[in-house]
């Protein structure tokens, strides 16, 4: 009874902070547009022109296609790099492991200003470097690389999506049994169609999560494909819904509907994880008898995956990290750093802006608490959907993931009607209700992926062993996911530090963060200075994430009585 | 320092009874605005030059505190009007770079009148009635690399705007189709009537088949600028490019003729301001002879009163060349033609590619 | 010790029956097993007692308690039942002390107690020395004994085991289920077995309930139900039987169809019935000098399995199996005779 009243509680407030907004969002677009906003009578105008204009309906494709092509490209790599560091006998896994995360840290407009640094055609560093050392044995050496380009977009965005598919997917190679994979090597199997006939599609659920969660930001995002898009000539859904909810005249409605389209898309993506979620119980890995974890003998191909590895380092880690910093010590862009461009000012300047102390703390409080609560409460809703399945518990994560692809930028503005008359509004509060809004949805379909994984005697025997179902979920369960839950909170707390679309909208002056302070300069012009903020705020990142990781990791074993054996 | 000087001349005048008129006025409003303390000033200019003209008022009156809280555009329009609707009131001044909304806001009377008392030495262009000033004008020109443009080639930029049409300069520069204010101003110059054939739609389309890169975000087209990777950048402005010369970047602007500038940061009072005495004198200060001092000196844009000694370093400089022939907009125009004026202008950039 | 009753017990999800209203009775002490194919409803029985998944209808009784209605469910936690699963389901992130000594600590022993009963189960299950390995280092047979040992540290008033050898090889399996047995005997728990496996069944059973699609075909001892099976399923499903269509046609005289008579002891049917005469292989007798229901046959099929020969003869049209010991050899094509025992012949009404 106290659990169901428990229950019932958790999905009030999760429908209250999820989907109210939401439906402001769609109520949004059947108003008369006025050249500041919404009119106060209805109108299918805006809804009609953007679900039936080839216009909007060639930005959404536009969209989809450099989703889906960015969605496939992550994958590939993605994956393969969870192979490599969850099911081999690679060396060094921990290095690897924090090297393939690493550009997760980075904000995607911080990302972006560093390979503009990079791989602009005739000034970035990339093509000056190159250029310089095929003049000798070329006659008129040409750009190797071009940033503004449709390439260039994919190729940003895929080292971006990358380290997601990974952190996503290595946990549950690294669990699963090993059992089904020598059984399969003792049929006769050679390691490369044990990979792709059983590892593979045993991870399925995680892979084709992570693809899932790819696709949507991939067709969210405007940043990178909005501002390069627009140099290259293509214009997607997210920037067009930037463009109509920022720039005067405003597209309120228009920019609602757009945000509903994503929605739907949304929708049928989760409609196709629930498809994979019934047909569950081929999935289990972790069964009931324990795995071993006996990793594949890379042998020779050690060398490879090495290269490989390194040969992503440097592209995703190195080369951008790299350009941010010396972007931070410029005094302007240049594509020749001589000594007089140099500067240490920006790193002084971090320290003497104002707020700053107060929009940090304010940062770290809000990432800490959004990723363990989008860890607890995406675990619960997703652990009542499978373990005790009904109308309520399937429709209540249904409901809960939906916001992840409505635009920040739209689904801020429903946060902020929504709470507008409560006295959250104009506190730090209101945006932890968005984060956690905005990033549950990963707490839900990450650990449904998990759960999916765990064979459910494994929680019936802790039942049969005098547990009750609450202690079951803290002793058995939880503890199992420890590495997708800690993937979730890693990555939550990430998204909530760099998030800004949202924040933007909802901050006030007294609950500053980190992401809309550094926008305002950055939205100055002054991207050396945002450079040195994007580095600085990496280190945060990875301070605030590795305490609460020894935090969390520490609660998590202590909470769930692992002593040590008698 | 200043405000003990202050506050001993305020107690002097009144002892003295010959009081100057802005301290007559603003004694008694700074009395009143201690006790409010605080004044919220939603600024959609750059937060740091705000935060840094804020700061030195603070330091002229102590015990007045100003938060600032960066609200953009047409965003800081509807959260105004959001907040207003839910009878939050939380602004004090707006400080909005979108004249429409906040001559909207006027209009629909959420605006407090208020007469500055240098209002006679604000050109009528920087203000709106008794509603709104303009804190600083934004002025078109060209900005190019030092290192990219000879000198010639800068002589001819600097005669009119269609000299960029020379077939030199194909390929060589970028524009913006960004829509914001400075983005506007020289379209929106383009395609007044009276220039109907001088520029006109005409002259876009023979700017498209110059081959210009366009770059999404106006500020990275002077970025692009700075880097060398375009020789110069038509959408560009003054305050904008100050900023990156000052910090010792190779680039210099000019001003064809005509030159387009406009009120590009409207102050206006909330009606509802929970700190009216402290906003007041806020506003007063803003738009008196320190305030636009310190605005040109702290943030380096030019000022809209008359009368106030030049503080731009660059201006003395042999380079450069102040504006010949001034175009001002035409706002009931620029209003309603304003998304029709921007789409054009980015189709023709897109087919430029 | 306890005695568990089931009463119409029904389980259906969403419209699509599982159980369809089954009575059962299970005396202190006593071992049933609930044996059927996959898909007959024996697990979702066993999960019912559990308390793992709720009833639709009728009632289930622990001592003369009612531990799950239509309307109520005790959760499985307050049922002090212990279980053992098919997949053994031990604790990966535990190691073999904690996995047992969880559900001791939930009741809040003391550290003494507790392992001293972790000990006690170890000990019980051939694992003493074995407390503080990971599970992962453990081979399957010893997962189940781990599995084993858990539920039965708790002192469980049932003991309920789901397939719980299925999953470990042939060998050990036949092992294993003998030790079972005698595990239960020892500590006298009742115990509630669901397999598939007549043969396991028949190993480790006081009582057999034989399931067929939700229901129940039959209950008795293993030996009750092999040699009186109750249906045409009872008899097919435990042991091998050849099963041929008959008509009643006389008192305890039935006829094939192709007039071939045979004496039965069974009575109580009406002449003209229909009926199927169930035979066990082992009691077609070959070769024999019996007069009494004794035809000539022809040899269609023979094979040698050491033990016994596994040979199917020709009685005119109609095909029986029989199973000697010793072996003889027989050709394929060679005429003998057969001969069937009256009171080997089960009659069941079709």
């Amino acid at each position: 009874m106290i659990r169901r009243l428990a229950w019932l509680t958790m999905a009030a407030c999760v429908v209250f902070v999820a989907i109210v907004p939401l439906v402001y969002v769609i109520d949004a677009q059947f108003y008369r547009e006025t050249r500041v906003g919404l009119a106060n009578d209805r109108s299918l105008v805006a809804f009609v022109d953007v679900f039936s204009s080839a216009e909007y309906l060639g930005f959404l494709a536009n969209a989809l296609v450099l989703a889906g092509v960015v969605t496939v490209l992550s994958l590939l790599i993605g994956v393969g790099w969870a192979l490599v560091i969850g099911r081999t006998d690679m060396r060094g896994k921990r290095t690897w492991d924090t090297l393939i995360t690493l550009p997760l840290y980075l904000s995607p407009f911080t990302g972006l200003m560093a390979w503009i640094a990079l791989g602009s055609e005739k000034t970035g560093f990339v093509n000056v470097v190159l250029m310089a050392v095929l003049r000798p044995f070329v006659a008129q050496p040409q750009p190797v690389f071009n940033i503004w380009s449709y390439a260039g977009v994919v190729y940003v965005m895929t080292l971006f999506f990358c380290p997601l598919v990974y952190l996503f997917t290595v946990g549950s190679l690294r669990g699963m049994n090993t059992a089904l994979e020598e059984a399969a090597r003792t049929s006769g199997a050679s390691p490369l169609t044990v990979v792709l006939k059983i590892t593979l599609p045993l991870c399925m659920p995680a892979i084709f999560a992570s693809g899932l969660l790819v696709f949507i930001l991939g067709a969210e995002l405007y940043t990178i494909p909005g501002i390069i898009g627009s140099t290259a000539g293509f214009t997607t859904l997210p920037w067009r819904i930037f463009q109509d909810s920022t720039a005067v005249p405003v597209h309120r409605a228009h920019a609602a509907a757009g945000g509903t389209m994503l929605l739907l898309i949304t929708v049928v993506g989760v409609w196709l994880q629930g498809r994979l979620t019934r047909v569950g119980e081929r999935f289990v890995t972790v069964g009931g008898k324990g795995f071993n974890g006996r990793p594949l003998s890379l042998g020779a191909w050690r060398v490879v995956a090495w290269l490989a590895l390194a040969g992503y380092v440097v592209a995703a880690d190195l080369l951008p990290f790299g350009a941010l910093l010396v972007s931070s010590v410029m005094k302007y862009s240049a594509g020749v750093i001589t000594a007089e461009v140099l500067t240490s000012k920006h790193y002084a300047m971090f320290f003497t802006t104002q707020n700053m102390l107060g929009a940090l703390w304010n940062t770290i409080f809000l990432a800490v608490l959004s990723g363990a609560v989008c860890v607890v409460v995406g675990f619960l809703i997703s652990y009542s959907e499978l373990r005790r399945p009904g109308w309520a518990t399937k429709g209540l994560a249904f409901l809960a993931v939906l916001p992840v692809a409505v635009p920040g930028l739209v689904y801020g503005l429903g946060l902020l009607w929504t709470f507008l008359r409560t006295p959250l509004y104009g506190t730090v509060w209101i945006l932890l209700l968005a984060y956690v809004a905005k990033f549950l949805p990963y707490g839900v379909i990450v650990s449904r992926t998990g759960l999916m994984q765990l064979h459910p005697e494994l929680s019936e025997s802790a039942r049969m062993s005098g547990a009750s179902a609450g202690r079951t979920m803290l002793s058995i369960s939880m503890p199992l996911l420890k590495p997708t839950l800690m993937a979730i909170l890693f990555f939550v707390m990430l998204m909530s530090i760099k998030e800004l679309s949202a924040s933007v909208l909802l901050y006030s002056q007294d609950s500053e963060v980190l992401s809309v302070l550094t926008w305002h300069y950055m939205d100055n012009g002054d991207y050396q200075f945002a450079a040195a903020i994007g580095f600085v705020q990496t280190l945060i990142m990875m301070g605030v994430v590795f305490l609460a990781q020894a935090i969390f990791r520490v609660r998590l074993d202590r909470a769930f009585g692992r002593e040590t054996p008698a | 320092m200043i405000s003990r000087v202050l506050r001993w001349a305020a107690v002097a005048a009144v002892c003295l009874g010959i009081v100057p008129a802005w301290a007559q006025t603003d004694a008694g409003l700074y009395e009143a605005a201690k006790k409010e303390g605080t004044v919220v000033w939603y600024v959609g200019g750059p937060l740091e030059g705000m935060n840094a003209i804020a700061g030195q008022f603070q330091k002229e009156f102590p015990g007045v505190k100003i938060e600032t809280m960066r609200l953009v555009g047409i965003a800081q329009y509807q959260r105004f009007m959001d907040e207003t609707g839910a009878k939050k009131y939380i602004a004090d001044l707006l400080q909005n770079t979108d004249y429409p909304s906040i001559s909207q806001l006027a209009e629909d009377g959420h605006i407090a009148a208020w007469k500055v008392p240098t209002f006679d030495r604000i050109p009528p262009q920087f203000r709106l009635k008794e509603f709104a000033y303009a804190q600083y004008a934004s002025t078109n020109g060209i900005v190019y690399n030092v290192n990219k443009v000879t000198p010639d080639e800068v002589k001819l930029l600097e005669s009119d705007w269609a000299a960029i049409l020379d077939p030199r300069f194909k390929g060589r520069f970028s524009a913006s189709p960004m829509k914001c204010g400075v983005c506007y101003a020289p379209v929106h110059m383009f395609m007044d009537p009276k220039f109907k054939d001088r520029y006109g739609a005409a002259f876009i389309d023979k700017i498209a088949a110059q081959k210009p890169a366009s770059y999404s975000e106006v500020l990275v087209t002077i970025d692009r600028v700075i880097a060398g990777e375009q020789d110069f950048t038509i959408s560009g402005w003054e305050a904008a490019a100050a900023v990156k010369l000052l910090d010792g970047a190779p680039i210099r602007w000019v001003f064809p003729k005509p030159t387009p500038e406009f009120g590009n940061s409207w102050l206006g009072i909330s009606k509802y301001a929970p700190h009216p005495n402290a906003t007041r004198l806020f506003m007063n200060w803003l738009m008196g002879d320190a305030g636009q001092i310190a605005m040109e000196k702290l943030y380096g844009s030019k000022g809209t009163l008359s009368g106030v000694p030049e503080q731009r370093p660059y201006v003395n400089d042999a380079w450069y060349h102040a504006p010949v022939e001034y175009y001002a907009v035409d706002w009931k125009r620029w209003d309603e033609n304003y998304h029709k004026d921007m789409d054009l202008w980015a189709a023709a950039l897109k087919r430029a590619k | 010790m306890s005695h568990v009753v089931l009463e119409r017990l029904e389980k259906s999800y969403g419209g699509v029956t599982a159980v369809g209203g089954i009575d059962l009775s299970i005396g202190e002490g006593e071992f049933l097993v609930l044996l059927g194919p996959s898909g007959c409803g024996k697990t979702t029985t066993l999960r019912c007692i559990a308390g793992l998944e709720e009833i639709t209808g009728g009632r289930i009784l622990i001592d003369g308690k009612p531990v799950s209605t239509a309307t109520m469910t005790t959760p499985p936690e307050q049922r002090q039942m212990g279980m053992v699963f098919q997949s053994y389901a031990v604790w990966p992130h535990m190691t073999v002390f904690e996995n047992i000594a969880f559900g001791l600590k939930l009741q809040k022993l003391s550290k003494a107690e507790i392992s001293a009963r972790v000990g006690r189960a170890l000990g019980l299950v051939g694992l003493g020395a074995l407390a503080g390995r990971a599970i992962h280092q453990m081979s399957g047979g010893q997962q189940q004994r781990v599995a084993l040992a858990r539920a039965v540290a708790l002192e469980p008033r049932v003991l309920l085991f789901d397939e719980p050898l299925s999953n470990l090889d042939a060998q050990l399996r036949e092992y294993m289920r003998f030790e079972l047995r005698q595990l239960q005997q020892r500590l006298g728990i009742t115990a509630v077995y669901v397999t598939h496996d007549q043969q396991e069944a028949m190993v480790v059973a006081d009582r057999v309930a034989l399931m067929n699609k939700g229901r129940i075909e039959q209950v008795g001892t293993p030996k009750q139900i092999y040699r009186h099976p109750a249906s045409l399923f009872a008899a097919t499903f435990i042991g091998l039987a050849n099963s041929i269509a008959a008509t009643v046609v006389g008192d305890g005289v039935i006829a094939l169809a192709d007039g071939v008579q045979f004496h039965t002891e069974q009575r109580g049917f009406s002449i003209g019935q229909v009926v199927r005469m169930i035979v066990r292989p082992e009691h077609v007798r070959l070769a024999t000098e019996a007069t009494l229901n004794a035809y000539p046959v022809v040899v269609r099929d023979s094979a040698f399995l050491g033990n016994i020969t596994d040979v199917t003869v020709m009685l005119g049209a109609t095909a029986l199996r029989a199973q000697p010991s010793p072996a003889f050899d027989f050709e394929p094509g060679a005429p003998t005779t057969l001969s069937i025992a009256p009171d080997a012949i089960t009659l069941i009404a079709e």
